[in-house]
């Protein structure tokens, strides 16, 4: 999906920085205080990229995502550029630079 | 009796009479109470054809038996022939009023004909008494309830109409314990064309319990049950229902001005997270419930209740309007007066696309948020550009040529999920009795949330047969009568335990589902013999042809047929939607 | 439609608090929900079974406690002072940990002889025996499997949960065949939902032992009349023990082991996307 279009931004020399924008919402942002943050990367998994969420943060917040043995939480939700990590490899989805993912801990409404 | 307080009362209110009704205990194991009991009563007692704001038009406010016991249980429905759409239509409302009809010792109100002058009714020790409401006429909402209160005692819990109710405005709401509202399908136009501007409800008569120990372990299980799931004991708690904003639109499917597009730029400020954070007072419950949904919410200069999301989208989003105070306030306006929210945001953003479309000469702009609170008054009232507002979307696109931009599916509008992002939503929509309803079977939940499983939403297959099955499972919620978000902790199993428990009687799951299956039937009945068929199974054109550009859920169109013959067939109904001789057979029906 | 009763359920479940740091308060927790579940057991360490046992009067759930636990690599003797002792104090179940490294050594009498001692100081309790499949390969999961009965231990349970894996069908099964109908099978470690849960039942096991015990008896609930998309099967990926082998977790020969399963694998063609 977004790797066609690195692609083509590289074949121009344009450079992305090498960036992944992780956005919080829900409980999580209420938590951190902070809606999105940056990290430097390419082609790291999800479950590594909220590693190093953490770590950048400060705040552990896995809990709300993730149950004790890492898995997901029934009704977490993890976007990738908009599509559910679920429907690809899970947590072990990979992410480039210039990705924006989307963390919802578990929510409902009506 | 155990569970039921064995008692309904019939009220004329042209002749003041009141009057027992009998209901056999089949009659009460099959339908249970809440919306099934209400359904079933209304379709022996009204017509599918009969006009809802004529005198003879029944209202029905009935309770269950779990009403006033266990947790998330002082809810009440109120069920009539919808003046909005012509279907059967069932109201569900919070609060406290359930269980405050129960404490006045009945299970259900069934009322009929129309006062001469204003009246409210009184409800104590299982008497009905009218009382002289002329003093009210007029009043919103809040005073209405204060004044009466001052009458009937500070205890008593009213449910009354406002102005808009009094106009008989088709989406008018019945608002009760402050600002809980049962807001759609335009039941408090029907008490309004009744004269009844309250009932008013207290007493202290307990719930009959057939197992007490068996019901103590229970309530601590839903205790612990409730708490540890993370929905309903936390999510909901600390950041309402408007959390969906942020995932909705992350989705690409938060209906931006009248469903031409699926990303609202200005999300973030009308979201759950920025509630808590500016508007936020406290939370709110309902009459025994630990979950506590409820905002009790500030702006600078007004206070109230709400903004629920599908307020938050329908006065924000739907309109391209970003001003939360605005939302906000459009919301305490819409409590204030008796107006379904819904309704009112999705008519404006109509009547905004027709304005724009030149189809209407009145000048409505998208993102006008200075005008919202007047244009919501002015539709309570009915006057100026009020009185076309308050036909509904349906009927306003329809006078102005372009019935096509009226987003409702049977008159009744569709609430805050683009139908291209969810096809089983898209299903949900289209063969909801009650008209463009998500709580029929909320396929949000599996589609979206992820629970209890998660479905890819852009595929249809397997969704007939969610759909149906969360139809009928809300249907036996709805009937016992119990607060929906109890359904993201708890399954069927639960339901039919807290049945038992409380009443004594040996439900089984397959009973429970069997229950509801029957009550969506009856109701499908009661549809179709009002003129309503598989053409009606439908949504608007926009869903079918025009495809969003940017989001998550651009380029997808609504692929209904796929879905609706499967829906037809896990129904037991025939090509047309009309349920077979062998379907209704099973039921009893 | 699944047809699984909750009480059916409720009744196979070990309701499970074994953390280090878990205070008095986690295990009154844990036992007030046995209590409205109406679990099986609770399952603990030694320093609360007394605890548990007051908590639970006149409730019917038993107790379960751990010996040699985590690890397995005490003494014979130490595990059976444990396991007497907590039986001493209450104790209905013992879940011991198999000596691991012996079993790896092939030094079958002294694993025998381990399990042995603790069945006879656990008398009249049952014992289970804990593999930590996670260290192991196939050929010496069916060993364990063996020497346990012949021991007279009543259950096989795949894990600690504390140990490189979880329950796997693909293990469970493979126990099951081992010890036949008579003994049990219990699987523990990781099982998150009842989707989890329902998998490792139809795989054989006969009892659960689990932390998220509310959530998987309310799922049955919600899957009881699940509708065919929700009973999909599972990616065999997902659910495969080669996927989450672990070379930080596990002895190099047994990561390499399952590595080498995976290879010679029918599904890695169809599936193999996750090993990009």
């Amino acid at each position: 999906m977004a790797s066609r279009c690195r692609e083509r931004w590289r074949s121009w020399g344009f450079n992305l920085a090498g960036k992944i924008a992780v956005k919080f919402y829900g409980l999580m942002r209420l938590r951190l205080r902070t809606a999105a943050i940056e990290i430097s990367g390419d082609g790291l998994t999800i479950m590594t990229l909220l590693g190093l969420a953490e770590e950048k943060t400060g705040q552990s917040f896995l809990d709300e995502l993730l149950d004790k043995d890492k898995g997901l939480l029934t009704g977490t939700i993890i976007l990738v550029n908009g599509e559910n990590i679920r429907l690809g490899q899970g947590l072990q989805t990979r992410v480039e630079a210039g990705d924006s993912v989307a963390l919802f801990s578990p929510a409902g409404g009506g | 009796m155990n569970g039921w307080m064995g008692r309904i009362v019939k009220f004329d209110l042209g002749s003041m009479t009141q009057e027992t009704v009998a209901v056999g205990d089949a009659i009460r194991r099959q339908y249970l109470g809440g919306r099934g009991l209400g359904v079933k009563l209304y379709s022996e007692l009204c017509s599918s054809s009969i006009d809802p704001l004529a005198d003879d038009n029944a209202l029905i406010f009935m309770t269950g038996p779990l009403t006033g016991t266990l947790m998330t249980s002082g809810r009440y429905q109120v069920i009539s022939r919808s003046p909005l759409t012509g279907t059967i239509c069932d109201s569900s409302s919070g609060g406290n009023f359930g269980a405050a009809l129960k404490g006045a010792g009945i299970d259900g109100l069934i009322i009929r004909g129309r006062a001469a002058k204003p009246v409210y009714l009184s409800v104590h020790d299982g008497q009905v008494e009218a009382h002289d409401a002329s003093a009210f006429w007029g009043l919103d909402t809040q005073r209405t309830q204060k004044g009466i209160q001052a009458e009937a005692g500070s205890k008593t819990s009213v449910a009354c109409i406002g102005p808009a109710g009094e106009t008989r405005v088709i989406f008018a709401a019945i608002m009760n314990d402050k600002d809980r509202a049962a807001g759609r399908g335009g039941m408090g136009a029907i008490m309004g064309s009744k004269n009844l501007k309250a009932i008013a409800a207290g007493g202290s008569q307990p719930v009959a319990i057939a197992d007490p120990e068996g019901y103590k372990t229970m309530a601590a299980r839903l205790d612990r049950i409730v708490d540890k799931n993370p929905v309903t004991g936390k999510s909901l708690q600390v950041l309402g229902t408007s959390v969906l904003v942020n995932i909705i639109n992350a989705h690409g499917m938060f209906p931006t001005e009248n469903f031409r597009r699926g990303v609202f730029n200005d999300a973030e400020g009308t979201s759950g997270e920025k509630i808590a954070e500016t508007l936020l007072q406290r939370q709110s419950s309902c009459y025994k419930c630990p979950i506590g949904c409820g905002r009790t919410t500030r702006t600078r200069d007004k206070n109230g209740e709400g903004p629920e999301y599908e307020t938050v989208w329908a006065f924000g989003a739907h309109l391209g309007i970003s001003d939360l105070t605005a939302i906000t306030e459009a919301n305490y306006a819409c409590n204030e007066l008796g107006l379904d929210t819904i309704t009112m945001g999705s008519t404006l953003g109509c009547a905004m696309e027709l304005s724009e479309t030149g189809a209407w000469k009145e000048s409505l702009r998208w993102g006008e948020a200075g005008k919202l609170r007047d244009w919501v008054t002015d539709t309570a009232y009915r006057r100026g550009i009020g009185a076309e507002l308050a036909l509904g979307s349906k009927r306003l696109a329809a006078k102005y040529g372009r019935p096509e931009l009226a987003m409702q599916v049977k008159g009744m509008e569709i609430p805050a999920y683009d139908p291209r992002g969810a096809q089983g939503m898209a299903l949900s929509y289209a063969t909801s009795n009650r008209g463009g309803c998500h709580m029929r079977a909320y396929m949000i939940a599996p589609e979206i949330l992820g629970h209890p499983v998660f479905l890819d939403r852009f595929s249809t297959a397997g969704k007939a047969e969610l759909v149906a099955l969360f139809q009928d499972v809300s249907s036996v919620v709805d009937s016992a009568v119990l607060c929906r978000f109890l359904q993201f902790a708890v399954g069927i199993s639960t339901f039919t335990e807290m049945l038992r428990v409380v009443t004594g009687l040996d439900f089984s799951d397959e009973e429970l589902m069997t229950i509801g299956r029957r009550i969506y039937t009856l109701e499908r009945l009661f549809n179709n013999r009002a003129g309503f068929g598989r053409g009606d199974d439908t949504l608007p054109p926009r869903f079918f042809n025009e495809e969003f550009q940017t989001g998550s859920s651009r380029h997808r169109l609504v692929r209904l047929e796929e879905m609706l013959d499967d829906y037809y067939a896990v129904r037991g109904w025939d090509a047309d939607g009309q349920p077979l001789p062998r379907t209704l057979a099973e039921l009893g029906l | 439609m699944i047809d699984l009763d909750r009480e059916t359920l409720v009744k196979m479940i070990d309701h499970t608090e074994l953390s280090a740091h878990s205070g008095e308060k986690k295990i009154a927790n844990l036992c007030s929900e046995a209590r409205s579940f109406g679990f099986y057991t609770v399952c603990i360490n030694g320093a609360y079974t007394v605890y548990a046992k007051e908590q639970l009067a006149g409730s019917g759930v038993l107790v379960c406690t751990v010996a040699g636990f985590p690890l397995g690599a005490g003494t014979g003797s130490a595990k059976s002072f444990e396991a007497r002792e907590a039986v001493q104090n209450g104790a209905d179940e013992i879940d011991m940990v198999i000596n691991v490294g012996a079993l790896r050594d092939k030094r079958l009498d002294l694993v025998r002889d381990d399990i042995r001692a603790v069945v006879e100081a656990s008398a009249p309790a049952l014992v289970k025996v804990i593999l930590e499949t996670g260290y192991l390969t196939d050929d010496e999961i069916v060993t364990g499997c063996r020497l346990s009965v012949e021991a007279g231990a009543k259950f096989v349970k795949t894990s600690t949960g504390f140990g490189a894996f979880g329950a796997f069908p693909a293990h469970v099964r493979l126990m099951r065949q081992t010890v036949g109908p008579e003994i049990g099978v219990k699987a523990a470690g990781g099982i998150r939902n009842f989707k989890d849960a329902w998998r490792l039942i139809q795989a054989g096991a006969s009892r659960l032992g689990v932390s998220a015990s509310v959530g998987i008896v309310e799922g049955l609930s919600f899957y009881k009349f699940a509708p065919a998309a929700w009973l999909e099967e599972e990616v065999p990926c997902h659910i495969c023990p080669s996927r989450f082998a672990n070379l930080d977790k596990q002895p190099k020969a047994v990561y390499a082991y399952y590595k080498k399963k995976c290879l010679a694998c029918p599904h890695l063609e169809p599936y193999n996307k996750f090993y990009e």
